[in-house]
């Protein structure tokens, strides 16, 4: 989401004007840069003419719109057909908030009643990121305790004090990594990169791509609207998936920050020479997939015909 | 040679510490600051991966991860290990963390391979919750099929190297 529009004034209820309510904070202003970050890497920008649904009563729930500019009114349909308006919503606000916890369908519409830009947060996601750690967590946590009441103290202590010297064994590693991650980001931003995926095609535009796909920044939500993105305006399909494929297997920040830490420097080194020629590979057979598929279709078109 | 990794990576950080200091004070700063965060944020994640999956890898029966996964567990092996890694869900913590349970606890090395590339590439609840929303479905599974051939490929490539 870019900077809050100006007028971060937030307001709800019944007012139909933003100077009628109390300035609220916005959703997000309280957390962290790097949390924010987080929540913008699965977020997708809309943005809605006056008159545009951003749902309907009986839609399916499918996450949350945070309100960066404009306004968004929600209203409920009586059986009756009369529109009965809950509220005005601001820049700041969200609308969809029940969708985060369950699916279902809406219960009342929303309406952009001017040109407003909005930010989707797909419910999964959301969901995802909250209990991406406490998952693992509690297994540790479990094992931690199975190991202590099974093989006793010592053997408890043993593991702590092995994988704890490892850990701080890997701590100057994970803090060069961060800042090559960091410095990468803004030396090569990614539209930057996107240039690069659309620019050739042949072998040196699967080559082009691989390598973009390594140094790609951004969490894995970026990546896959980069691809469908060149994809729609025109680029070949197996340079994107040579994209996508290079970033899984090669990307530098996922390599440096994760891989590395949990396997140490020989296996990753390896795997990463393994690696190389697979993106190619896999963009290679993508083209030779699609031109078969698109061949059938043909002769199934003309045998219609 | 233990440190080797060490000295590239800070190599490699200085270097690009000095091009973006290069283009502005202001811009090295923040960078510094941002990557520093970053780094802490991800320690305790890190952390919980790295300590717990010693505790993981102890109630792993070593006899059969070593039996199904184990560096003579040949093709088998690396089916379980492509179908593992494939319905292994979460974010990275979770994945490589079984990973390195796996490796602690008797598994060759290239089935983890093989493993790790088969997460990375098709983690199905991935594709359904970032994938398919975001991209045309005809490019997701696309992907999918050029992918299918990877981590084989991968597995038969350490087994060649004999490494690592």
């Amino acid at each position: 989401m870019t900077a809050a529009d100006a007028r971060a004034a937030a307001g709800v209820m019944l007012a139909e004007s933003d100077s009628l309510v109390r300035a609220l904070p916005g959703l997000l202003d309280e957390l962290s840069e790097a949390d924010r970050q987080r929540l913008r890497l699965i977020g997708r920008d809309k943005a809605l003419e006056s008159g545009q649904f951003v749902w309907q009563q009986g839609d399916g729930q499918t996450g949350i719109y945070l309100i960066r500019s404009g306004r968004i009114r929600s209203y409920y349909v009586a059986p009756s057909g009369r529109e009965v308006t809950l509220a005005y919503w601001f820049p700041g606000n969200f609308v969809g908030g029940p969708d985060l916890f369950g699916t279902g369908p809406h219960m009342w519409t929303s309406v952009a009643v001017e040109a407003s830009q909005l930010t989707f947060l797909p419910g999964p996601a959301l969901r995802k990121l909250a209990l991406e750690s406490a998952t693992i967590a509690v297994a540790v946590a479990v094992s931690a305790v199975v190991v202590y009441w099974r093989d006793g103290q010592a053997r408890f202590l043993e593991i702590l004090f092995s994988d704890l010297a490892l850990f701080v064994d890997i701590l100057p590693k994970v803090l060069a990594a961060c800042l090559i991650a960091a410095f990468v980001a803004v030396l090569m931003p990614r539209e930057t990169v996107m240039r690069w995926v659309g620019a050739e095609s042949g072998l040196l535009g699967i080559v082009i791509a691989t390598l973009a796909g390594t140094i790609c920044p951004g969490g894995p939500i970026t990546i896959f609207p980069i691809a469908a993105a060149f994809v729609a305006i025109g680029a070949d399909t197996g340079a994107a998936i040579a994209f996508i494929t290079s970033w899984t297997l090669l990307g530098y920040a996922r390599i440096l920050v994760w891989e590395l830490p949990f396997f140490g420097g020989e296996f990753v080194i390896w795997r990463t020479i393994i690696s190389i020629p697979l993106p190619i590979v896999a963009g290679f057979l993508a083209r030779f997939i699609a031109g078969r598929l698109a061949a059938r279709k043909r002769s199934e078109g003309d045998g219609g015909a | 040679m233990i440190y080797f990794v060490d000295v590239l990576l800070w190599v490699i950080a200085l270097g690009l510490g000095l091009v973006a200091a290069s283009r502005s004070r202001a811009l090295l700063w923040t960078s510094v600051r941002e990557g520093a965060v970053d780094c802490v944020r991800l320690l305790p994640r890190i952390m919980l991966g790295v300590v717990g999956s010693g505790y993981i890898a102890a109630l792993l029966p070593q006899e059969v991860v070593g039996r199904w996964l184990g560096a003579d567990s040949g093709v088998t092996g690396l089916c379980i290990a492509v179908l593992g890694g494939a319905v292994t869900p979460g974010g990275p913590v979770i994945g490589f963390s079984i990973g390195a349970a796996a490796l602690k606890g008797g598994a060759g090395t290239p089935q983890v391979i093989a493993y790790t590339i088969a997460w990375a590439l098709f983690a199905v609840q991935r594709l359904f919750i970032w994938e398919l929303p975001v991209m045309p479905e005809r490019l997701v599974w696309l992907r999918v099929m050029a992918s299918l051939p990877l981590p084989f490929l991968a597995a038969a490539g350490a087994m060649l190297l004999g490494r690592p």
